[in-house]
């Protein structure tokens, strides 16, 4: 045998460990695991976890902390795990399957007292220093129940508590954690935790395995009379710190301000926190509105903890300027991923220099759309594809170059579009305080970037226009809809009623309009004379005009030349002041009649269901929303993304219809459109005129054959065809639950509601969501 | 001024003050006896040890001494060997240990970081049994603390 390293040696090589190898030298021999659980009190995840998972790819972010977990919300359950069991095997930690005392009793109570004394010791310390300090978490002696949590101590819980998570055993924890994502991933409610004696491990209490392994360095605990669970042990050893377990948001609203964090990693996050010792745990998930002030104070907060958790900071705020999110940066290196899509601060940036023209990209993107110019927007995404891979790629040029240190020093100036410096670039471009050192303007400038290269078009194609409110998506979808309008005047060339040029019908439509968009005539009027409709105002249904600037804009339309090239009905923007819509005559009957092309999308649609479908989608609108809110019903958890429509269902279509969407989903049949009649026509303007007044019954085709009758095909070129295709483009791209989890939802709600049912199936088949994750509101 | 140190086998090596001033221990040692040529004997070390420390120090002669709080990393990692200490550490395990006892002896920090983190670097990655076999170390566990160990990690193995 060879040398022996000594105690201290072994201890020292022990630190330069990542936790996932203490699995296994705790396991070689005593002295190993001795050394290990007694002297590694940092844990370098650093190689356990990939960085990217959260971005943190410099030293400096970690130097004041003891250690920073870093978990990936995809990956939680393992590496979580791991996490936990490194936390347990370094002797920070241990599992009980013991229970606390009845709530209600002398101890429960004593214990509620007692936290709440160190609450109000937090909170004076926290409004003495907001720096980090070493401090300004220290625990206090306080008693911490351990129970099982039912409504009460729920309610308990949430007013005063403090406490450490510790599951009961170790498989508990992924059970629990199984459990909740399975059963309900959206439910945030505790069901079922235990607490933790603070500043100690009760040695009666735990009976986990790890107990005797923590015999020789548990120190000797004077248990209190009233509760056998609690101790009071040294704080050197074990100082398991309760801490809040408040959601961010109830943080948010409630301005508590301890900690927050996802009620579905309750589990780890407590045994996270008992590692620190701290007890503070951040979880910046779902913070969607939430005042940049406030995620300040959390930052400053966990900031000067010695222990911070950083759980998937990728949030959303989507109220907070680029001023606030720079400020917010530089403030805060544990921050070094960002999402800010369709935020004002995301608008802002992408306008700016360094981000060469993006922004300009995204507003000729919602042009093509309303254009429903299909080439020009496929070339124009990838445009945006090159631009942002580019992007990237000089990135990483100007990273490697400052590492490397063949630079000049960062303090020189550059030319503020200089290519090659896109992070010093923008650091030039953005607004930060005086005191902001050059390094933090470096950094917030890098996760700034970082964060748009990342979400890359889909970011683009997420974020609402900040003139109109509408997504790309939203813009397609209203497009469709509008083509649906005209779909009466799609009726084959032998009808003789003018519906084709639906200057006839004027006041039909100006009834709808007025009941459509708004109670404003001058709007309505302005519908009906201009033949679209644009608002200027944050919401789709606006009461004022659009500007004389945006109609030029939309004439002439590309459609034009599509309708007129494939004889397509088309449904144009009037250059004249005529009445009503104008639909290219152009094409002849033949092109109407033409059959069904293999579009897959026309396959889908249905116009028979038209009538049912229009009304629908009418009395959706003039029902359900309020000026100001989006068209399509939103995600409800997006705070301040409008009121979270919620659209009734419209009365008037009582017959088991499910929305215009499902409707036009049907498989349409091979009728000639040519069956169609002047009498189906009629039948459809009385529909659609019916279905203006809530208290009118719309008159559905109730018969299969009559719908039969009624089925139209539309052509590729079809307005409708052509902003489904765009959008089916747009929603591939979208949904991509790598970049944008959340957006999933909001991809399958527009899906959904322009009718694309089949969408749903994308999204599962190449979006990677499950039938779980998807949730379609039920707004139709 | 040169420098004689004596290894435990009674070699002597001549070095400059400068380099054997890396260790603290003989920095110490001549600064208590000052200006004098008497040899330091180093009774814990060889002279195949001390030759190879020697040449650490003497490569390392001009890095500014590291003072305890910029050393004093709470994180470590064991990934940012230099490239020259990388291979002047590809030794048998047995010269890796001496160099590591000796930098500690000698109290020369960055040799004995560089010690640890190559030690650290062997063990990463490899379980119970494979680092006992790396370093000849007897696994003194009953079967049944064995069992509890196991027990301990089932779940950190699951994926």
């Amino acid at each position: 045998m060879g040398p022996q390293l000594p105690y201290e040696v072994l201890a020292l090589i022990f630190h330069y460990l990542p936790a996932s190898d203490m699995f296994s030298i705790l396991a070689v021999n005593r002295l190993w695991r001795q050394i290990s659980l007694m002297e590694t009190k940092q844990i370098d995840l650093s190689e356990c976890f990939p960085m990217d998972c959260l971005g943190l790819g410099d030293d400096d972010v970690y130097s004041d902390f003891d250690f920073v977990l870093v978990i990936k919300d995809r990956y939680m359950r393992d590496r979580d795990l791991r996490v936990v069991t490194a936390g347990i095997l370094a002797g920070k930690m241990a599992f009980t399957e013991a229970v606390g005392p009845a709530i209600g009793s002398e101890a429960y109570l004593e214990a509620q007292k007692a936290i709440a004394q160190r609450r109000a010791q937090q909170q004076q310390q926290q409004v003495g220093e907001t720096t980090m300090a070493n401090t300004l978490t220290k625990p206090t002696s306080t008693k911490v129940l351990r129970a099982t949590i039912n409504e009460e101590l729920r309610g308990f819980s949430r007013s005063v508590a403090t406490y450490v998570l510790i599951p009961q055993t170790r498989n508990t924890l992924r059970k629990k954690i199984l459990e909740r994502l399975e059963y309900n991933l959206e439910q945030k409610e505790i069901q079922e935790y235990s607490w933790m004696v603070e500043n100690g491990i009760d040695p009666f209490a735990f009976q986990s395995s790890t107990t005797a392994s923590l015999t020789h360095w548990r120190t000797t605990s004077s248990c209190s009379s009233s509760h056998a669970s609690t101790s009071t042990a040294s704080a050197k050893q074990y100082p398991l710190v309760p801490m809040t377990h408040y959601r961010f948001q109830d943080c948010c609203f409630a301005k508590d301000w301890g900690s927050a964090m996802d009620i579905n990693k309750l589990p780890m996050i407590g045994l996270a926190a008992a590692i620190s010792g701290q007890g503070l745990v951040v979880d910046l998930e779902g913070s969607y509105g939430a005042p940049s002030k406030s995620i300040k104070q959390m930052m400053a907060f966990c900031f000067g903890a010695h222990c911070v958790i950083s759980l998937d900071l990728n949030f959303r705020h989507t109220h907070m300027e680029l001023e606030h999110v720079a400020e917010l940066l530089s403030e805060n290196p544990l921050l070094y991923n960002i999402d800010i899509v369709d935020s004002p601060a995301y608008h802002d940036l992408i306008r700016l220099p360094a981000l060469r023209g993006l922004g300009e990209m995204m507003e000729r993107m919602q042009k093509l759309c309303l254009d429903l110019d299909e080439q020009e927007l496929e070339a124009t995404l990838q445009q945006a594809r090159v631009l942002l891979k580019a992007l990237d790629r000089d990135i990483d040029l100007e990273e490697a170059e400052r590492a490397n240190k063949k630079t000049p020093p960062i303090s020189e100036r550059r030319p503020l579009d200089d290519p090659r410096w896109p992070v010093e670039s923008l650091s030039q471009q953005l607004k930060f305080a005086e005191d902001t050192s050059i390094v933090a303007k470096i950094r917030t400038a890098k996760v700034l970037l970082k964060g748009v290269v990342y979400h890359g078009v889909s970011g683009l194609i997420n974020t609402r226009d900040r003139q109109s409110g509408q997504t790309l998506l939203h813009t397609l979808a209203w497009r469709r809809s509008y083509s649906v309008l005209a779909a009466p005047a799609t009726q084959p060339a032998n009808s003789t009623t003018p519906t084709a040029d639906l200057a006839t019908p004027t006041a039909t439509l100006e009834q709808q309009s007025s009941s459509l968009f708004s109670s404003s005539p001058s709007s309505s009027s302005l519908f009906a004379s201009k033949g679209y409709f644009w608002n200027q105002g944050p919401g789709l249904f606006s009461s004022s005009a659009p500007s004389s600037s945006t109609l030029s804009e939309m004439t002439p339309s590309p459609l034009m030349s599509g309708s007129e090239s494939s004889g397509g009905a088309a449904l144009t923007d009037s250059t004249t002041e005529s009445v009503s819509f104008e639909l290219s005559m152009s094409a002849p009957a033949s092109a109407q009649s033409t059959p069904l092309l293999a579009s897959g999308l026309s396959s889908l649609i249905n116009i028979s269901a038209l009538p049912a479908a229009f009304s629908s989608a009418l009395s959706f609108r003039r029902r359900s929303l309020p000026v100001s809110t989006l068209w399509i019903p939103e995600d409800s958890e997006d705070i301040g993304v409008g009121e979270g429509t919620q659209p009734e269902p419209d009365s008037d279509c009582d017959e088991g219809k499910d929305d215009s969407g499902v409707e036009m989903s049907r498989v349409s049949r091979s009728s000639s459109p040519d069956n169609g009649s002047d009498q189906e026509n009629d039948s459809d303007n009385e529909t659609a005129t019916s279905s203006n007044t809530s208290s009118t019954p719309v008159v559905i085709a109730a018969s299969v054959e009559a719908q039969a009758k009624r089925e139209w095909v539309i052509p590729e070129q079809h307005p409708v065809a052509i902003s489904l295709r765009m959008a089916r483009k747009l929603l591939q791209l979208k949904a991509n639950p790598n970049v944008y989890n959340k957006d999933g939802r909001s991809a399958v709600v527009c899906a959904s509601y322009m009718g694309f049912l089949p969408m749903e199936s994308l999204l599962i088949e190449q979006g990677g969501y499950s039938k779980e994750l998807i949730r379609i509101r039920e707004t139709m | 001024m040169p420098v004689i140190l004596v290894s435990s086998d009674n070699q002597d090596f001549k070095v400059d003050k400068e380099v054997a001033e890396r260790s603290i221990l003989i920095k110490n040692m001549l600064e208590d006896v000052g200006e004098s040529d008497s040899p330091i004997p180093l009774p814990n070390v060889t002279a195949a040890v001390l030759t190879k420390v020697i040449e650490y120090c003497e490569h390392h002669r001009n890095d500014p001494v590291q003072v305890p709080e910029e050393t004093d990393d709470p994180r470590k990692r064991s990934n940012d060997i230099e490239e020259w200490d990388m291979k002047f550490m590809q030794v048998d395990q047995e010269m890796l240990f001496e160099i590591i006892l000796a930098a500690n002896y000698l109290d020369i920090k960055p040799l004995l970081d560089v010690g640890c983190k190559t030690v650290a670097n062997i063990i990463k990655g490899k379980t119970p049994e494979e680092i006992r076999k790396a370093f000849n170390i007897v696994n003194d566990f009953t079967p049944e603390e064995e069992a509890q160990i196991k027990k301990e990690n089932e779940w950190a193995e699951d994926r």
